[in-house]
């Protein structure tokens, strides 16, 4: 008897298609309704996202940002329909720093230079030139959500995270109302936006916060929070620099302390091998600008912050990430040019290890400003269509 | 220790417990004191049990050499489609998951260039789409279906 076996239904969904590329799992949408309907499940698509999120730390994939292409001339100067013109606005790389895949921009963002405020999931969170968050953009199933936009404010600070407990998404901006911003009692709140609501909402700030260093908190997420530099003011009068925390889960703000009481100059925050860090800037005579990087050993204790090394850059190089072991993502002044390709000159990003100082190059086709983790995911498959590109 | 199983067209194998506790189904019997007779396999033909207990016993014995494993794993994986699912079909029965995930890596690996007809021949699957609304779900997704 040779009956022609089966593979039951369950295991093709739970065992089989979260091991398909993406392409062809959005393309089996097809066929059949049940199929479909599967497919754009929040439980599969969950499902898929455990299988390739390996929470391994040398397992990361990275995001190299290049937003300088994402311009109003940029989107519409195709007139073709077709987005295969577009400029290439990311390059996706795996653990190893090869490449994997390119990004192009959609036709249908309507801001002017972008920049990203966070990489969740598979899902980037954009914001325009002043830093309102705009978009929430899957590049690998090229699917965006606009988020709802009541006004746009001067000197955003934003962060963008996941949060587990709810199977949700959530964008932060901290923002001044009054201008100029610099001025010292500017009063700043504070906005959350939740992918199911789909809604803004304030939130309360319970410390005395003068104001926020730089507008992004895109690799900071930590300990179920967000985390920026911001000058908090302290009983008598005094502010001090010190990391600005937003707990993701009860929406709350707190404080972290950074070491010398401050004297330090953080310029980015990042995670190293599951512990909040940052790169800081130091005097040296020497030419250049020396960095040092230094972990956080303990969440919220002050006294375990150490340094881990330091790193003396060249003029026109600068740090545009950290990997999660440590490893140091740096945009070179070197360039590369290139007759073949369109518009040949080409960037290149360095990433060293601070230990070993090996170092592996990569070429982007843009100017890269940041560097995130990334992974391919289905998320935002299940939204409903907002407004969707080919 | 020995333990004995018997397939579905009455073979019987004697295998040792390390190996075949390799499988949590098995595994669960030895722990609940159900093993001491035949254990009865009525989901697994002889041909393809022989294939099974052959993964197992070189997962105990090579386990210390992935290298080695991989190689092992990468050829005992070349089977055809007949085969492959069977043995899909054990893995999920006897639980032994390292196989059931080598084997569904491998027929993802064969459905992933497929258009959604080829799918549906390949799993035998009936399209209950209507031409417009296939029409709409590609329309949507362009890219998906472009080389």
């Amino acid at each position: 008897m040779s009956q022609r076996k089966h593979v039951p239904y369950d295991i093709i969904i739970v065992s089989i298609l979260p091991k398909l590329p993406i392409k062809s799992i959005v393309r089996f949408r097809c066929v059949s309704k049940l199929w479909d309907s599967t497919i754009t499940s929040s439980d599969f698509i969950s499902t898929h996202l455990s299988n390739n999120n390996n929470n391994n730390v040398s397992d990361h994939s990275y995001l190299i940002h290049m937003p300088s292409v994402i311009t109003k001339e940029a989107t519409h100067s195709s007139s073709s329909s077709s987005s295969l013109s577009n400029p290439v606005c990311m390059v996706a790389c795996d653990p190893k720093f090869n490449k994997i895949s390119e990004y192009k921009i959609s036709s249908d963002f309507s801001i002017e230079f972008s920049n990203i405020v966070g990489s969740c999931n598979g899902v980037l969170c954009l914001a325009d030139s002043s830093w309102n968050p705009t978009y929430l953009w899957n590049p690998s199933i090229r699917k965006f959500k606009s988020l709802p936009c009541l006004s746009k404010y001067q000197w955003v600070s934003a962060g963008f995270a996941y949060q587990s407990e709810t199977n949700d998404y959530k964008v932060i901006k901290i923002y001044s109302t009054s201008e100029p911003y610099i001025k010292r009692h500017a009063e700043l709140q504070a906005e959350v936006y939740t992918l199911s609501s789909d809604e803004w909402r304030r939130v309360g700030i319970s410390l005395n916060l003068i104001r926020l260093k730089e507008s992004h908190s895109s690799d900071t997420f930590v300990s179920g929070a967000l985390h920026w530099v911001a000058w908090i003011k302290e009983d008598f009068g005094i502010s001090r620099k010190k990391i600005l925390s937003f707990d993701v889960n009860n929406e709350k703000f707190g404080e972290i302390a950074i070491p010398y009481g401050g004297k330090i100059h953080p310029e980015i925050l990042v995670v190293i091998k599951g512990n909040l860090a940052f790169i800081s800037s130091e005097f040296c005579y020497a030419p250049g600008i020396r960095y040092g990087v230094w972990v956080m050993g303990e969440y919220g204790v002050c006294e375990s912050w150490n340094k881990l090394f330091t790193l003396r850059l060249g003029g026109f190089e600068s740090i545009i990430g950290c990997t999660r072991h440590g490893e140091v993502i740096v945009k070179t002044a070197k360039t590369k040019y290139d007759a073949e390709l369109q518009g040949g000159i080409h960037f290149v990003v360095v990433i060293i290890d601070p230990v070993t100082l090996n170092e592996k190059e990569l070429i982007v086709p843009h100017f890269p400003t940041k560097a995130t983790t990334f992974v391919e995911s289905l998320v935002l498959l299940d939204e409903n269509p907002d407004k969707k590109i080919s | 220790m020995a333990l004995e199983l018997k397939s579905s067209d009455n073979k019987i194998f004697e295998v040792e417990e390390l190996v075949a506790v390799q499988s949590e189904t098995i595994k669960s019997l030895v722990e609940d004191g159900c093993a001491d007779n035949v254990i009865p396999l009525p989901n697994v033909d002889s041909k393809t049990l022989e294939l099974v207990l052959d993964w197992c016993k070189n997962h105990v014995d090579m386990k210390l050499d992935e290298e080695k494993l991989k190689e092992y794993e990468d050829k005992f994986i070349e089977v055809d489609q007949a085969v492959l699912y069977d043995l899909l079909l054990a893995a999920n029965y006897l639980n032994i998951k390292d196989l059931l995930n080598r084997a569904c890596q491998k027929v993802a690996d064969m459905l992933k260039g497929k258009t959604p007809e080829q799918i549906r021949e390949t799993l035998n699957i009936v399209n209950d789409f209507s031409p417009e609304e296939e029409e709409e779900i590609r329309k949507e997704n362009l890219w998906a279906f472009e080389e």
